[in-house]
């Protein structure tokens, strides 16, 4: 069909069904879960139950920020796990050495030096960001292995867990680092030149090299937020548990994406937001919460994951279809 | 002969508007079928209620006089109705022959394997009948655009079409390239098949067609043989008034050189090219497919899908140097890509979004936050100066019409105030009304003073909007030509590679 120059506003049904609107939609779905484990799981409605949740998934929040954004520009960063453990233990090594602050400083830098790296690979050797960061994955999983020669750190002095482990007014102070990430990542993303062009890049590489934005520049910059907030969240999760193996935050790439995914966030880049991503964390944690509470085997928490992304990724193409068929 | 495929008072909506209210139209077998009419007229909507990609709301579809239902585009095919659409849809990393029989592959007898040598020595009797010299063993994305085309159609013949619909299939052909496909749709003509002959392009629907359908707002204006009308009559029936084009400036270019390069080499592709443009010049750049042309604009734009390997810029007289686009549009060029969806446009931004993507971090205001209420008032601006029909600035650009999207595209370039402006192909694709609308904004923009570089295949625009050609043969200069002699025949003769 041919499109004239206009286009009505939405109303009713087609307001939910156009693609658009991802956040309503998810949000509507994790409400509709929230109430039925309020309902059913009496042990879930409690506030310590939920101080707990939520202090589980503050990493899991972190580093899906980092890779939320990185997703809007079409590319992948699959290492992210292994980067928040070897931030983690080089942390753990270097903190008695060193001081807390500057261990924590090259903790950082671990995490930027392998976004600035995958940028590189990405942009300049045009490599698919999938394949440079499951190499890099690897590599840095087992720089983990060889620092921590394979086995638990557990020295860590008291002063540096206060962060993972203390509250303010009852709210954990790793919320606060949530907060702070996501209030900044969305006034980026949503209110800045920056942000602009990350969905540009994202959308339509070719069209926004063409328009002069340094698309090459933008990856690199994409893929030093994720370094830098995966290696934020190696420290915190070093915080929390007060020592560290090399095994820590395995799998955690496909969590946080299955989490980006349930969001809405597009694979393809370009659409999509960093609000919907907190509702697919959210969503996933609430499911493992869930299972845990009713004492059901814990071996069945992938499984229930797994198809839960299956059926939100079935909904939103069930939905694109409806919407184009709507135009 | 009869009627292959009748439609009668055939009605479809969406949204409530019309697009097409009680449209009558005929297919003959061995007789070619123009539709025309600008975008939104309806001539998709109805190509594509007879192809069985969507059902009518009302109205009657006969074929060969039985009434018909289409559920999909398999009913149509079963029914030897083919379409051919503007975009390929070849494989391109597959071989001729086996695209021919994708879907269709001969196999050796009860084996699912596929009999290679009875495709190709079936598909090379299939080109021959046609007259066409392509080997079928040769990849799809190593040929030439219009060979390509050809395939595509030869494929869809293959499957015994008695009718083929042809949306725009000669938008991505250069004049040359088009002498060459018209004739062949005479000749499947002259088989017995039916075609439909949808175009932009009235001068070849005059050359190719019988009969001639005019489409206004969803309903059939005019329906004739084409003895019986003409191309100004034809305009005004699409646009419901005429039109007077009165494009071409008096105004004189200035003598200072605004924009030049020389000894510009462009690996395998263009050798030692020197231009310059002075303010207030049009300055046309044309050539056959393959000879250049996209590649020079990319170059001058800095774009890093060409590799530059010498060549010395000079803005205002001064030497820059253009290491990338951006660094293009800081020096104030501006480049308006041919391909507006997969190059030019961000389709879910906004207009406004679109208009002020090249120079988003101007629009910073506080905090290095995006100024919304400048961004806006700067969209608000080109819409009224170009007359860009959208609801407003804030509507997904992708729902805008063909013409109106290319507007915007120009209007994001206009809104950096360049110094410098690059047009490659900028009215291909959109209907009469919008391009001499945008023919006549390039001219304005020359005047006031810009150096404007046109890259166009359409001999039409050179004639009216330059004041000096450029003819490019194999990535060489070949012609210059001034005001007094750009004409049809001098361009065509330089860019077949005569002098």
């Amino acid at each position: 069909m041919e499109k004239t120059g206009g286009s009505r506003p939405p109303s009713g049904l087609r307001f939910f069904l156009k693609g658009s609107y991802g956040l309503v939609q998810t949000f509507s779905v994790f409400l509709l879960m929230f109430a039925a484990m309020a309902i059913f799981l009496p042990s879930f409605m409690t506030a310590l139950n939920l101080i707990n949740v939520l202090k589980q998934l503050a990493v899991n929040l972190i580093v899906a920020a980092g890779m939320t954004i990185v997703i809007l520009t079409g590319e992948f960063d699959i290492s992210v796990g292994s980067v928040v453990c070897l931030t983690a233990v080089v942390v753990a090594r270097l903190i008695n050495v060193v001081g807390t602050i500057p261990a924590v400083i090259i903790g950082l830098c671990i995490g930027l030096a392998f976004g600035w790296l995958h940028g590189i690979i990405v942009t300049k050797g045009k490599i698919p960001s999938f394949i440079t960061t499951l190499g890099t994955s690897m590599i840095a999983r087992s720089l983990a292995f060889v620092v921590s020669d394979g086995k638990v750190i557990a020295d860590i002095p008291d002063n540096f867990k206060v962060v993972g482990q203390q509250a303010l007014f009852g709210v954990p102070y790793t919320l606060f680092f949530v907060i702070a990430v996501y209030v900044v990542g969305h006034v980026m993303l949503a209110y800045t030149p920056f942000g602009k062009k990350i969905y540009a890049v994202g959308t339509n590489r070719q069209a926004a090299m063409l328009s002069g934005i340094r698309a090459d520049r933008v990856k690199i910059i994409v893929f030093c937020i994720v370094g830098f907030l995966s290696a934020l969240g190696g420290i915190l999760i070093l915080s929390r548990m007060g020592a560290i193996q090399p095994y820590t935050a395995r799998g955690l790439e496909f969590d946080v994406i299955a989490a980006v995914v349930i969001g809405g966030t597009s694979l393809s880049g370009g659409q999509g937001s960093i609000l919907q991503t907190i509702i697919g964390i959210f969503i996933i944690g609430m499911i493992r919460n869930a299972l845990n509470l009713s004492q059901i085997n814990i071996f069945w928490q992938d499984f229930a994951t797994g198809s839960i992304i299956i059926v939100a990724v079935l909904l939103d193409a069930f939905r694109k279809r409806v919407s184009r068929r709507m135009e | 002969m009869g009627a292959y495929i009748s439609c009668s008072k055939i009605s479809k909506s969406f949204k409530g508007v019309n697009a097409l209210s009680s449209v009558d139209f005929e297919v003959m077998s061995g007789s070619v079928h123009g539709l025309i009419g600008e975008n939104g007229a309806g001539k998709s909507t109805l190509m594509k209620i007879i192809a069985g990609v969507m059902p009518s709301d009302a109205g009657q579809i006969l074929v060969e006089g039985k009434p018909v239902r289409f559920a999909g585009t398999r009913d149509a095919i079963s029914r030897s109705i083919v379409t051919i659409y503007q975009d390929s849809d070849l494989i391109p990393t597959l071989t001729v022959a086996e695209n021919v029989y994708l879907n269709q592959e001969h196999v050796h007898g009860a084996l699912p394997f596929i009999n290679r040598k009875r495709q190709l020595s079936e598909t090379r009797a299939l080109l021959e009948r046609f007259g066409l010299d392509i080997d079928p063993m040769a990849l799809v994305h190593e040929l030439p655009t219009d060979v390509q085309k050809m395939v595509q159609i030869v494929k869809a013949v293959s499957k015994d079409a008695r009718v083929l619909l042809m949306d725009e299939p000669t938008s991505s052909l250069t004049a040359s390239e088009v002498d060459f496909l018209l004739p062949f749709i005479r000749s499947l003509a002259a088989r017995g098949v039916g075609v439909v002959f949808i175009s932009h392009y009235l001068s070849e629907v005059f050359r190719v067609c019988d009969h001639i359908t005019i489409l206004r707002e969803g309903s059939v204006v005019t329906s004739v043989a084409k003895e019986k009308t003409d191309m100004g009559e034809a305009i005004r029936a699409m646009i419901g008034h005429g039109i007077q084009e009165e494009v071409a400036s008096n105004r004189i270019p200035g003598e200072r050189e605004l924009f030049a390069v020389s000894g510009l080499c462009v690996r395998r592709r263009l050798t030692e090219i020197s231009i310059a443009v002075h303010e207030g010049e049009v300055l046309g750049i044309t050539g056959l497919m393959g000879s250049g042309t996209s590649e020079l604009a990319k170059a001058l734009f800095g774009s890093e899908d060409v590799i530059v390997e010498s060549g010395d810029f000079r803005l205002g007289g001064e030497p820059i140097a253009i290491t990338g686009t951006a660094s293009a549009v800081r020096h104030g060029i501006a480049f308006v890509p041919n391909d507006r969806k997969t190059e030019g446009l961000f389709g879910r931004f906004s207009v406004a979004d679109n208009i002020c993507m090249p120079a988003i971090d101007h629009y910073a205001g506080m905090a290095g936050l995006l100024d919304r209420a400048r961004m806006g008032a700067t969209g608000r601006k080109y819409i009224d100066a170009l007359a860009i029909k959208t609801p407003g600035p804030d509507v997904p650009v992708e729902n805008l019409s063909g013409g109106n999207q290319q507007k915007v595209l120009l209007a994001k370039w206009l809104a950096i105030e360049p110094r410098v402006l690059i047009l490659d192909e900028p009215t291909v694709g959109i209907d009469v009304g919008t391009k001499f609308e945008i023919r006549k904004l390039i001219r304005g923009i020359a005047d006031r003073g810009m150096a404007v570089v046109l890259f166009t295949s359409e001999i039409e625009e050179l004639e009216k909007l330059c004041n000096r050609v450029l003819v490019l043969f194999r990535g060489r200069i070949v012609r210059s030509l001034s005001a007094g002699e750009i004409t049809k025949e001098e361009i065509l003769k330089a860019s077949m590679g005569g002098v």
